[in-house]
């Protein structure tokens, strides 16, 4: 039993941090600094079927990991996304607590992420004008929150049918 | 979604536009701050046309100004995200940041 789990485990953060960087490579942001957040469908996923200390794990790995990857590890661009991901979690954990739907739950984890990183930024330029960035990051990210929902439902449906780890 | 669910995004989006009312840059004057780090490095008048050259921590970041507007434009750095921000200006104003080189290109608000 728990060597399956940690086969899924360790399956989930390898996809998380494949579409990390698959993302940063191949998509980019689609405007400005705007991305679609692709690793969020796994942390959903993760959150769902192996519950919330695995889907702390599965973020961590993804940003320390697919930084590590990118030569990136504890430059700025490693602490931004680790502050997206924090807030990100918290919201998920609180979310998850609460039972909400997942949609709803990958909105709001994609608004927390967008705020974490601009607070971030904020922070490492002292510049309290980046704050400029925050209603439109806010705006956008719900739809690119519906899009990594629905993509995490459609993905559960078809795992649950015979998933039986728990 | 439940009905509380969609309350609380209308609430968030409310919010948004709240603050890009509150948050929009005050009467801001023909000055864009480049900055490195927490410090400004260098004020560039958007009225001057001029291609600006800076030492990054990464490789050379360079600020061209043009007919009032401005855009970073060759610079070293792996991702690029800060070229394909484009040209901004004062009505399309973006702050350019560019995070393997650590710098950013804002508006310089009047105080």
């Amino acid at each position: 039993m728990k060597t399956k789990r940690f086969v899924y485990l360790t399956l989930l953060c390898a996809m998380a941090i494949t579409l990390n960087i698959l993302e940063s490579i191949l998509i980019g942001p689609i405007a400005f600094n705007l991305r679609i957040g692709l690793a969020n469908i796994i942390a959903l996923i993760t959150l769902y079927i192996l519950g919330t200390k695995d889907m702390i794990i599965v973020n961590i790995m993804r940003v320390v990991i697919g930084n590590l990857l990118r030569g990136l590890i504890f430059g700025t661009t490693f602490w931004i996304s680790l502050g997206g991901v924090f807030l990100s979690t918290i919201v998920l954990i609180i979310c998850k607590k609460l039972n909400s739907s997942l949609i709803f739950t990958s909105i709001l984890s994609s608004i927390a992420h967008s705020a974490g990183q601009v607070l971030v930024v904020i922070f490492i330029y002292q510049q309290a004008g980046m704050a400029i960035t925050l209603p439109y990051l806010l705006i956008f990210s719900i739809p690119t929150g519906i899009i990594t929902g629905i993509v995490a439902k459609a993905a559960l449906k078809r795992v649950h049918a015979n998933l039986k780890i728990r | 979604m439940k009905k509380k669910e969609i309350v609380i995004i209308a609430v968030i989006i409310g919010l948004a536009l709240m603050l890009y009312l509150f948050i929009k840059p005050k009467n801001n004057g023909p000055m864009i701050k480049v900055v490195h780090g927490d410090k400004t490095v260098d004020l560039l008048d958007i009225n001057v046309d001029n291609i600006y050259t800076y030492q990054g921590d990464y490789g050379v970041f360079h600020v061209e100004v043009k007919d009032g507007r401005w855009r970073a434009v060759d610079v070293e750095c792996p991702t690029q995200e800060c070229v394909h921000v484009g040209w901004v200006d004062v009505d399309h104003y973006w702050p350019i940041v560019c995070l393997p080189n650590g710098y950013a290109v804002m508006l310089e608000e009047n105080k």
